[in-house]
Formats: C-alpha cells, structure tokens, sequence
C-alpha cells in the first residue's frame, strides 16, 4: 500500500508541485490543507504517514501547526518547506521537532532524498 | 514565531470599530467630509473594481492588508479639498501621492484605537495602484472586511484583510 | 540606498528565476533609483517583510512573460494573465524570491526579517505609486519579455 502523504500549504502551486513529484513516486496524497488549522484537522481525520508542511500560512502558521502535531503524536514525520531559510527560522522549526527542513524551491531530487531519509 | 490569533466575533466586532472610526476621523478631519452610511460589502471584491487603490501591509501578530479604493474622480475631490489645490490643477502624481497619504493616516489613526488588543499593528509604507480592469490576488484565507462609506455622491471602500 | 541591501534579491530573481521556471534573467543596465512611480509592463507582484528593517520587494513583468513563468511551473499552457493559476505562480514565485533574499540578509546581518504573503495584479496601464521609500530598480530582459526588480527598505520605527 502506498504512503499517505499530507500537504499543508497556502499557495496551490505548491500543492501541484508537489503532487506530481510525489503521485509520479507512488506516493498518495490524501489531503490538501491551505492553513495550519487545517492540517491539524486533516491530521486527526485523515492520519497521514507524512506531512509536508509550509510556515508561512494564514490563521495558524507552519510552526504552531508542526508543533501541535506533534503533541498528538511525536513519531508523526514532519518535512518543513518555506521560503525562508535562515538559521534562526531553521532552529524554531527543529525545536517544535520537525524532523526534516526544506528551503524552496525544490526540486524532485530534494524531496526524495528527503522522502528516503525518512524511510 | 508569532502567536496565533483566533478571530472570534467579538474580535472582528473590536477590528471593524477602530478601522471604522480611523477612517471617518482621518476623512473628516482633513477634507471636511462626514462619511456616513456605511455598509459592509458583500459579494465581489472591491479591490478588483475600483480605478485607484491605496494599499498598506500590516505587520504584527497578524499581517494584513488595508486599503481604500475609490474612483479616480473621488480620489481628486478628495485630494482637492485635503490639499486645498483645486482638481484642475491637481497631477496625476498629486493625487497618487494623496491616497498614499490617506492610508497613512488611516493606518496610523488605526493604529493608535487597537493598541490594546490583539490587532495591534506596525505599519509599512503605503502604495497606490491606479489603472484600470485590474485584477488582483492575495494569499490568505483569514478574515475579510470590506466595507463601503458614501459621502455626497462619492463612495470609499475600506478593505482590510487577514494575510 | 546600501548594495548590501538589495543585491542578495537581485542575485535571488536570477538564480530562482532559473532553477523555478528555466528562464535566463539578463539585466538591462545598472541599479538605478527609483522615482516615486512604476509604470506597470502588466503583471505585478508585490511582497512586504519587516524586522529590524522593513521593505517590500516589487517584480513586475510583461505579460508574455508571466504567462510563460506559470507555464514552465505548473506544466500548463495559458492563455491570459486574469487566469488565477498565472497570478497564483508569479505570486509564489515572488514569495520564493523574497524568501531566498531575507534569508541572505537575516544569515548575513541578523535582521531578523520576515514576511508577509505578497498580492499580485494584473492589468491595463497600472501605476504603481510609491512615495516615502526609497527604492532601488533593476530593469531587465528575457527571451519571453521585460521585468523590473524594485527592492526597498526604510528603519524599523
């Protein structure tokens, strides 16, 4: 059975980006979330194997939204994905024990290096 | 990272007030007009129809977008009557930079009526977009205001928008 | 206005540019200062950021242009600018951008920059006023069409 990813992001380039890399590698995606609130949400319904998850988002951000997950369950695989990339932002996002950080643009090699890390 | 903010009615109520208030206060007390009859707008986005817009991005523990949008013909009596130039002698460029003036103080009277609560804000530098079929997007799915003031036979919108 | 400032976008809009859609950016001559007003080529994209500075990045592009940037990112072909999906890619695009660029500055100077999400418009003989900033611009060609980088920034108060 193939793994069941979530995407959690509020641009929907992002989401077709990223879903055709994962779709072409047998992956599922199984929900698409356009804030954090929501992936929060679609997490308790739908519990994915892995969520790729964005930081800057409207209502609840990519840290809050990481961060509260992981309360719910800390083996929940988190790859972060944003635009920004400094040190401290890198730092917030390991603290709420995001397992994996990704600065955009990516491109297909990164998020399979970064899927196999995880495997 | 910055916190997150649960927009509950009380807070929209709070938010609605202040920018209602800035706006009435700051057009009143520049150009002499008295806003009245305001509505809240639904249905389409006044951002898309209206010729001018003065824009301004708030930042804070929530960032959003704030602007007012009017015709080109309610943009130059405005700025007539805040400057004291008669329109006729007005330039493109005056009025532009008279909007950009205008959500300036609106922001900043903004500003000052939501210092307490949780809608604080620091301000950016404001822009003006003039032209017109223009269509525009924003990113952001959090609380939406759209409100329309009616002053003689002239209109404004107040847009205020949660990123 | 410093270089440090607004060469590292200068250096993103290129190297984004290419990774993101395969485009080669070529300026146009040098940085100039910008005059309180852009004419808009058509497309716009506009995204702010603030810490200890604050600023916005401006990227506007003709039309042919922003068309074929959404078409080398999301695989599709389109056929006009008022189509979401085409405002939606140069949107992300300059999100992307701006991000690289913070990122730059806030490693290199601890500004501690952050952004808000951009707008993006589209449309007919749009004039994009923008008094009490000073700003830097940086015209520039592509095989697909003209875009201008305009970068500012003021003290945080």
């Amino acid at each position: 059975m193939s793994k069941k990813i979530l995407i959690v992001d509020d641009s929907p380039i992002i989401h077709i980006l990223l879903r055709k890399t994962l779709e072409s590698r047998g992956y599922e995606v199984c929900g698409d979330a356009k804030n954090g609130k929501e992936g929060v949400e679609m997490f308790k319904l739908l519990t994915p194997d892995l969520i790729f998850m964005d930081i800057t988002m409207p209502i609840m951000d990519g840290i809050e939204a990481a961060k509260t997950i992981k309360e719910l369950n800390p083996l929940a695989p988190i790859i972060m994905l944003s635009a920004m990339g400094d040190d401290e932002i890198v730092s917030q996002a390991k603290e709420v024990g995001v397992d994996i950080f990704l600065k955009k643009p990516f491109d297909d090699y990164k998020i399979v290096s970064a899927l196999s890390k995880l495997e | 990272m910055l916190d997150n903010i649960q927009i509950d009615k009380d807070s929209v109520n709070v938010l609605e007030k202040a920018l209602s208030e800035a706006i009435v206060k700051v057009i009143g007390t520049t150009s002499g007009f008295e806003l009245n009859n305001s509505l809240l707008i639904t249905g389409n986005n006044p951002l898309q129809e209206s010729q001018l817009v003065g824009i301004m991005f708030l930042t804070g523990n929530t960032n959003a977008l704030l602007a007012v949008t009017m015709s080109n013909k309610t943009a130059s009596t405005l700025v007539s009557y805040i400057s004291g130039i008669e329109t006729t002698e007005l330039s493109d460029e005056d009025i532009q930079d008279g909007v950009s003036e205008l959500i300036n103080m609106i922001a900043g009277s903004a500003k000052s009526l939501l210092k307490d609560t949780k809608f604080y804000f620091h301000l950016t530098s404001p822009i003006t977009v003039v032209g017109e079929n223009r269509l525009m997007i924003h990113k952001g799915t959090g609380n939406k205001l759209y409100k329309r003031f009616h002053f003689g036979d002239m209109q404004i919108n107040l847009i205020h928008l949660i990123l | 206005m410093d270089k440090q400032l607004y060469l590292p976008f200068i250096e993103s809009v290129k190297s984004i540019l290419m990774q993101m859609t395969n485009i080669e950016l070529e300026p146009d001559g040098e940085c100039i200062a910008e005059d309180d007003e852009v004419v808009s080529y058509g497309v716009s994209s506009i995204i702010s950021y603030s810490g200890k500075l604050k600023g916005r990045l401006l990227l506007d592009m003709e039309k042919e242009l922003a068309l074929k940037i959404a078409e080398n990112i999301t695989g599709n072909i389109y056929t006009s600018t008022n189509e979401y999906m085409v405002l939606a890619s140069i949107s992300e695009l300059n999100n992307i951008i701006a991000g690289d660029g913070i990122t730059k500055l806030n490693n290199e100077y601890s500004y501690g920059l952050r952004l808000a999400p951009p707008i993006v418009f589209s449309g007919r003989d749009t004039v994009i006023c923008i008094p009490k900033i000073s700003s830097v611009s940086l015209n520039c060609k592509t095989p697909y069409g003209k875009m201008k980088v305009n970068a500012a920034f003021e003290r945080s108060l």
